[in-house]
């Protein structure tokens, strides 16, 4: 066991003490210094609670979600269709000589605008060179009063409808209502354009409801209809206008009550013969298609018999099928 | 050096100012050339600087800076192949032990007398680098950086007793050199 004296000797410990003068040379203690300082100030700085980045980016963010959502509804709206004003509609639908009517269409005389008004309106009504807040003013009251005077014909109150079938649906009503209209006088000049006319609540009674076509619609398949009618969706309004101004044959009128869109376009446009298949007599269904064909047969005329089979089969690709045991059999003996 | 870890640049300048002629003079008796004992050292005391970060104070901050210096040197010998460090079982000879034993105890008059002067103290330094590497590295670990047996016994992995042997045979041999001088 060695004595912990002899491992403490102060004499060597001065000695030692005298001679320990060595140092490190002062440009080393310059470079280490410099390092540790370096480090130190490229260190990253501890994150506090107050030092988030994302804080300068907060406040902002709730207006900034409801602006997004203000131009996401703004987009929407805008490409909704435009909701039918119920006051305009019966404003403009009413018939000026219609009885019981003068009021509302003197009151119609003094909501007109000025700028807007036709000038035999405008000399009857001394109201409309009133200064324009008295006007607008009155104009609200008239639209209020003339509400409840001239209520719209249920069957014609159609709130919405889609934006393509729209202008469809307008033609329609503007073929249908052509001659009619030609002779009533508008109340407003402003919307004698075929826009208008989509706002427009006619008197005349809603069509029957679209029949089958009365001819084997071979020509016009389901797409090609559907893209005519498409087409027609888009046209513009003062070819609507026009369409509308044409003196509607019947055949054009029956082409559009079936639903031949682009024959119709055609049939507007130029008023055509119409085609030698076509007969008001053509069956549409199965059982008519039959009575048809036996009549056909009985009555001896075989070639005709033999035509409306072959109709037949182009309206029904199961015509065969569709037929009784005796014109099966008849059938079978002419080929397709 | 938790200061400086947090970031206070002073703290460090007050820590190597503490410490950087110990660890030099530690390289410098190890390695006898200063040229080495300016790499080791810059070595060093950027191993500190680098991870001050992960710095845990499970002990006294010169306990922790000579570990890194005396890692440091063993490497440096490994690298030239003069790794010596050896067991005190290898540095001593039964003669030598008991010529140790047979010195007499330190007097503080005596030794104190004869070296205040500059030349002796030269010859101390001499007498130093004669040493085996095992007790001059525990001499100055504890004449340069003031660690304790048990610090010094850690840190060269070996036990106290060991280090109190390794430690009386460099003092003895060192006061055989003052007594010849």
């Amino acid at each position: 066991m060695t004595d912990e004296r002899d491992l403490d000797d102060p004499a060597l410990a001065a000695a030692w003490r005298a001679q320990a003068n060595e140092a490190p040379p002062p440009a080393l203690d310059a470079a280490i210094l410099a390092a540790a300082h370096r480090a130190v100030k490229s260190a990253p700085a501890k994150i506090g609670p107050g030092d988030e980045a994302t804080r300068p980016w907060r406040w902002w963010m709730p207006l900034a979600t409801a602006a997004a959502i203000g131009v996401v509804a703004i987009g929407v709206i805008q490409q909704m269709p435009p909701a039918q004003d119920p006051a305009g509609a019966i404003v403009s639908d009413t018939p000026p000589g219609a009885p019981g009517s003068a009021p509302a269409k003197e009151r119609k005389a003094e909501a007109v605008p000025a700028q807007a008004a036709p000038p035999g309106v405008s000399e009857t009504t001394p109201q409309a060179a009133a200064p324009a807040p008295a006007k607008r003013a009155r104009t609200e009251t008239a639209r209020a009063q003339a509400v409840p005077q001239a209520p719209p014909p249920p069957q014609r109150q159609e709130p919405s409808r889609p934006i393509a079938g729209f202008a469809a649906e307008a033609e329609r009503d503007a073929l249908r209502d052509a001659a009619p209209r030609a002779a009533t006088p508008e109340p407003f000049p402003a919307r004698k354009d075929a826009p208008a006319a989509q706002n427009v609540a006619p008197a005349t009674p809603p069509l029957p409801p679209m029949t089958a076509p009365a001819q084997p619609p071979a020509p016009a398949t389901a797409p090609d209809a559907r893209k005519a009618q498409t087409a027609d969706a888009f046209v513009a309004p003062e070819t609507a206008a026009r369409r509308a101004a044409v003196p509607a044959t019947p055949s054009a009128t029956a082409k559009v009550e079936r639903g031949g869109a682009g024959q119709a376009a055609g049939a507007l446009a130029v008023p055509a013969p119409p085609p030698a298949s076509a007969d008001a007599t053509t069956p549409h269904s199965t059982d008519e298609w039959i009575a048809h064909i036996r009549r056909l047969r009985a009555e001896g005329d075989e070639t005709a018999a033999r035509r409306a089979l072959a109709d037949f089969r182009i309206a029904f690709p199961d015509a065969d099928a569709r037929l009784p045991p005796g014109l099966q059999a008849w059938a079978a003996t002419i080929p397709r | 050096m938790l200061a400086y870890a947090a970031g206070e640049a002073a703290a460090f300048d007050a820590l190597y100012a503490r410490h950087k002629g110990g660890v030099y003079r530690y390289l410098v008796r190890h390695c006898g050339n200063a040229g080495t004992a300016d790499e080791l050292f810059q070595d060093i005391w950027m191993n500190v600087i680098r991870v001050r970060a992960t710095y845990a104070p499970s002990a006294k901050f010169a306990t922790w800076l000579y570990t890194l210096a005396h890692h440091r040197l063993v490497d440096h010998w490994r690298a030239r192949g003069q790794a010596v460090l050896v067991s005190i079982d290898d540095d001593a000879d039964d003669n030598a032990r008991n010529a140790v034993d047979a010195l007499p105890a330190a007097r503080t008059d005596e030794p104190l007398a004869r070296v205040v002067n500059r030349e002796l103290a030269s010859d101390l330094g001499a007498a130093l680098a004669q040493l085996p590497p095992p007790q001059r590295d525990a001499f100055l670990l504890q004449h340069e950086g003031g660690l304790s047996l048990a610090e010094i016994a850690e840190l060269q992995d070996v036990g106290v007793e060991t280090v109190k042997s390794r430690l009386r045979y460099a003092i003895a041999r060192l006061r055989l050199e003052l007594a010849a001088s």
